[in-house]
């Protein structure tokens, strides 16, 4: 039977990833597996960050959850398979059950392509949670933490809205239209949201 | 002139949730589009003084069937959360006595809107359906 690692509950450790193998090298195969395999089945790139580990004391079982900065793009692709998901249960009405709106297809491609012209080098982010809205729009949404984020909604319309939060009574908000590059104002709220992390 | 709300701000108020996006189970966070209105309102319930069981019963016996879906959670928040928002809480009784909307929406400035709905999501908590 595997020892169950002396970790307190939702231990949080800032480590890199090769610094995290490292420490997890002469532990159970089965924490080890558990460990390499998720970041590698989700093909990430993961260089910084850390990793959250909700522990059972006594159990064959660990769970991790990410909660990495990451240093490129690549959840590039998860987010449009996210996308894909939203949009194909939120595509019809009352998907909330207080009468929403589907999600339109208008705002499924402007989101696509939106997430496809991030700029790849200028910025680094975590993937985004990605949301209907009850109006049709879909939200891109970076949460750090409470009071602390910064929303894109696109709304279908060649409209996109953004909401920055960055602690008590900092934040803006406002509308851009929806060109063929990313909004300096977007990339300027979310480099100053991940700056101090 | 500006109505004044009739309801405590000290009361209780839930927003029943039915769909799993509406929150970040992990991070044990309601997220924003819980609350952006519908036609200029978002649904809630007065739940002061009832219990847990009482409060998911009304969600699985009345709101849940009339919307067609499973209730899944539910956001809890205090009625000055929402009226420091500049919102007011306009009871609904028709369907049910402890029914009622959030109202006063900036319904011109969906950017303020969706700001606002941030900060009601930060200020409530997750109640995951048992």
């Amino acid at each position: 039977m595997d020892t169950a690692l002396d970790l307190p509950n939702d231990y949080l450790f800032p480590l890199t990833s090769t610094d995290a193998e490292f420490y997890y090298l002469d532990k159970p195969s089965v924490y080890l597996n558990a460990f390499l395999s998720k970041p590698r089945h989700d093909k990430i790139n993961h260089t910084t960050g850390s990793y959250k580990i909700n522990h059972t004391t006594g159990s064959d079982k660990i769970n991790l959850e990410r909660t990495i900065v990451w240093n490129d793009i690549d959840w590039i692709d998860f987010a449009l398979k996210n996308l894909d998901e939203v949009y194909d249960e939120c595509s019809v009405e009352n998907w909330d059950g207080y009468n929403a709106q589907p999600v339109s297809q208008d705002a499924y491609f402007e989101a696509s392509k939106l997430l496809k012209i991030f700029p790849t080098s200028s910025i680094s982010l975590p993937m985004p949670d990605i949301g209907p809205e009850p109006d049709g729009g879909i939200g891109l949404e970076w949460y750090k933490d409470k009071g602390f984020s910064f929303l894109v909604s696109i709304n279908g319309k060649n409209i996109i809205t953004y909401v920055g939060r960055f602690g008590k009574n900092k934040h803006f908000y406002g509308t851009e239209k929806y060109k063929d590059s990313v909004p300096e104002i977007i990339l300027y709220g979310l480099k100053r949201l991940f700056s101090n992390s | 002139m500006k109505k004044k709300n009739t309801i405590s701000s000290t009361e209780a108020i839930t927003r029943y949730i039915f769909d799993i996006k509406h929150y970040a189970a992990t991070k044990r966070r309601i997220k924003y589009n819980a609350f952006l209105p519908i036609r200029g309102e978002t649904s809630i319930f007065r739940v002061n003084n009832l219990g847990e069981v009482q409060i998911w019963e009304i969600g699985d016996n009345h709101v849940a069937p009339m919307s067609s879906r499973t209730l899944v959670a539910r956001g809890d928040l205090i009625a000055s959360d929402i009226f420091e928002e500049g919102l007011e809480i306009k009871p609904d009784t028709r369907n049910h006595k402890l029914h009622a909307n959030i109202v006063g929406w900036p319904l011109k400035e969906p950017e303020k809107a969706k700001f606002i709905a941030t900060e009601l999501a930060d200020k409530a908590q997750l109640h995951l359906k048992p």
